[in-house]
């Protein structure tokens, strides 16, 4: 049901990224083998997959939201900074005592809270989405920065949070959240319109426009759906750190959680794409990243190899994208 | 008009920041002062981001980005930094650099044009790339070799950085206002399908643009390295936010079709006044703000990229009416 509904380069990617999901999980066996007994590898690796919800449930959160903004034209650049934003709040909680559900809320609502605003200054001011978050990506740190002088006593460019109950979302619940999460975005895909009209947004506006549909109003509505997933994320993100450090903290945020959804196939310009692809996209990211961990040992090249792997995956796409559409003008 | 306007706000600006930082303007001498004191010091610190500006000016003509500029000006000074300095650096390193930044560039050329891949996600891409691979070059280290290289610290002061940024925008404003390379550049931007119609190798036309800003960041490298002697992985970190800030706001419409030289480089100018007054302010909001005033830098860069755009929107509307 759900891949009769998806576009043919959807579903192309959608069977690319499980194939090579699998080929990394094979890949990272491989590499834990040698030095261990097979069932020493076995269990290391089921280390590791039980470790990945925890670890990859912020940028999964934040791409599903990112997924819904990108399905209608727009993009949000600022994410990383909107987690800072986040972070502040919650370090601003921390310090002013007050209870780990308040600061939990603070830092989804503040979070959630700019990214649904991004939204609203597109409507406004009638400026491409990617220019005001581009200025929020800058803007929004700096915000993180003021609110940290302003409202943490004593503040000397981090904050240490060793209290376990302020960490319990980000560590025991992460995985329940992203599921819960997840499983509402596919069902919503499935079974409701607002997210087809995301999507036909991003396919044709003026078709749109002469179908009745108030534009405008349904950017928004992605941009709040977006800023709900990014708040969530964010919540996971800093309920997961030690330490808060909103000058550095999820500095090229954006960039990971960007290239995860164009790698599950949402086209960068909107009107295609899907949430599993999305999940399966973030899901290669976090495996690939694992796989380089076990497989070299020289660290310094592990981001080359990323942005290798990247622009690979996509440029590979482009070309079978490329020769499709080459081959329907031939006909 | 808009031109004007820049040069209002840079004014505007120097004010503002003269007055905080407690220089004694009351007087004509002080204000000139003032102002050799200040340019002094901000030309050669601008003069990467000014070189990138009008690199990036001719990518946004074409309805492009290049959000990997600070990457590659990273990797060229990483490559040029492995030579070894004396004389033969002019013969080895240099070269060598500018054939890196223009390589670098044709990259993403060709990844924009042959493989059709989206300006924003493939500069994106390469922006990972190139720091991942300066970081293989560079390791935890940090390398200066620059200085040890006759006449080159010459390039990073005030004489040597003015003399390059007066060509690179004297050769650019004259190419610019007079090639017919450049007329095409901005019907490959305004209408890319009429571009084709019109006979303009598209494709080879974007390769050539995105060339050109590896070159530039090639000379931006040479600026950056001249100036402050030392490069590590994590040089020129965030320059392209800057950088797109200046184009913007020197008129240059991000959907392509439309920009100016001239612009571009008071943009940079704003940029750069607002960078080197907010560090000077540091004294002054001690004393009077409750946070430090670099933290402003971000807002500011943020806003002014917005009220940029607006305007541009807007009498991009005013034109169309």
């Amino acid at each position: 049901m759900i891949l009769s509904r998806m576009t043919s380069p959807v579903r192309r990617r959608l069977f690319w990224l499980v194939a090579g999901n699998a080929t990394l999980l094979v890949v990272i066996f491989a590499c834990l083998l040698p030095g261990d007994t097979f069932a020493g590898a076995v269990s290391r690796l089921g280390t590791v997959l039980v470790d990945t919800p925890r670890n990859m449930a912020p940028e999964m959160l934040a791409a599903i939201g990112l997924t819904a903004i990108i399905w209608t034209g727009a993009i949000d650049l600022s994410i990383g900074s909107v987690v800072a934003v986040g972070g502040a709040v919650f370090a601003m909680g921390y310090s002013h005592e007050i209870s780990p559900v308040m600061c939990f809320a603070g830092c989804l609502l503040a979070a959630g809270g700019l990214v649904a605003s991004n939204g609203l200054l597109v409507r406004w001011l009638k400026i491409p989405a990617l220019i005001i978050t581009l200025a929020g990506l800058a803007a929004y740190r700096g915000v993180a920065l003021v609110l940290v002088n302003l409202g943490v006593p004593g503040f000397d460019g981090n904050l240490t949070v060793p209290e376990e109950i302020y960490r319990v979302p980000g560590r025991d619940w992460a995985g329940w959240i992203l599921v819960a999460a997840v499983g509402t975005a596919v069902v919503s895909e499935l079974f409701f319109r607002t997210p087809r009209l995301w999507l036909a947004h991003g396919s044709s506006s003026s078709a749109c426009r002469l179908h009745g549909l108030d534009l405008s109003r349904l950017s928004v509505t992605a941009f709040l759906f977006g800023g709900l997933y990014v708040g969530l994320g964010a919540m996971l993100y800093v309920s997961n750190q030690q330490t808060i450090d909103p000058a550095r903290m999820a500095l090229g945020f954006e960039l990971s959680v960007i290239a995860a959804v164009v790698l599950g196939g949402t086209n960068i310009f909107g009107g295609e794409g899907s949430f599993l692809g999305t999940v399966l996209g973030v899901l290669f990211l976090y495996l690939a990243r694992q796989t380089l961990v076990y497989a070299l040992d020289d660290v310094h090249a592990r981001q080359a190899f990323e942005g290798a792997l990247i622009l690979g995956v996509i440029g590979f796409d482009c070309v079978l994208h490329r020769v499709e559409h080459r081959m329907e003008e031939l006909k | 008009m808009r031109a004007v306007v820049l040069l209002l706000l840079l004014v505007l600006e120097l004010a503002v920041f003269a007055s905080v930082s407690g220089a004694d303007v009351s007087t004509v001498s002080g204000i000139v002062g003032y102002l050799e004191l200040k340019f002094l010091d901000l030309i050669p610190g601008l003069a990467p981001v000014l070189v990138l500006s009008v690199g990036m000016t001719l990518v946004l003509v074409t309805a492009g980005i290049d959000l990997s500029v600070g990457s590659m000006l990273a990797l060229v000074a990483a490559v040029m930094s492995c030579c070894e300095g004396g004389t033969s650096f002019w013969f080895t390193a240099v070269p060598l650099g500018l054939l890196v930044g223009v390589g670098l560039g044709m990259f993403n050329g060709a990844l924009v044009s042959r493989l059709d891949i989206p300006p924003i996600v493939a500069t994106l891409g390469t922006m990972i790339f190139y720091r991942g691979l300066c970081q293989v070059v560079m390791r935890d280290a940090e390398r200066a070799p620059f200085f040890d290289v006759p006449g080159y610290e010459w390039l990073g002061g005030f004489s040597g950085s003015l003399i390059l940024l007066g060509l690179v925008a004297g050769a650019g404003g004259w190419f610019w206002s007079r090639s017919r390379w450049r007329r095409e550049l901005l019907l490959v931007g305004g209408n890319r399908v009429a571009a084709r119609y019109a006979g303009v190798p598209v494709d080879r036309r974007l390769v050539e643009t995105y060339a050109v800003m590896g070159g530039l960041a090639w000379l931006a490298a040479v600026c950056f390295t001249a100036r402050n002697g030392a490069v590590n992985a994590s040089t020129a970190t965030g320059l392209e936010l800057k950088v797109i800030v200046a184009v913007v706001l020197g008129g240059t419409r991000v959907e392509g079709g439309r920009g100016s030289l001239l612009g571009s480089v008071l943009g940079a100018f704003l940029v750069a006044v607002l960078d080197d007054g907010l560090r000077e302010a540091k004294g002054w909001s001690d004393e009077h703000l409750p946070f430090e005033v670099s933290h402003l830098r971000y807002l500011l860069l943020g806003l002014l990229l917005v009220s940029g755009v607006w305007l541009n929107t807007r009498v991009g509307r005013r034109d169309a009416d």
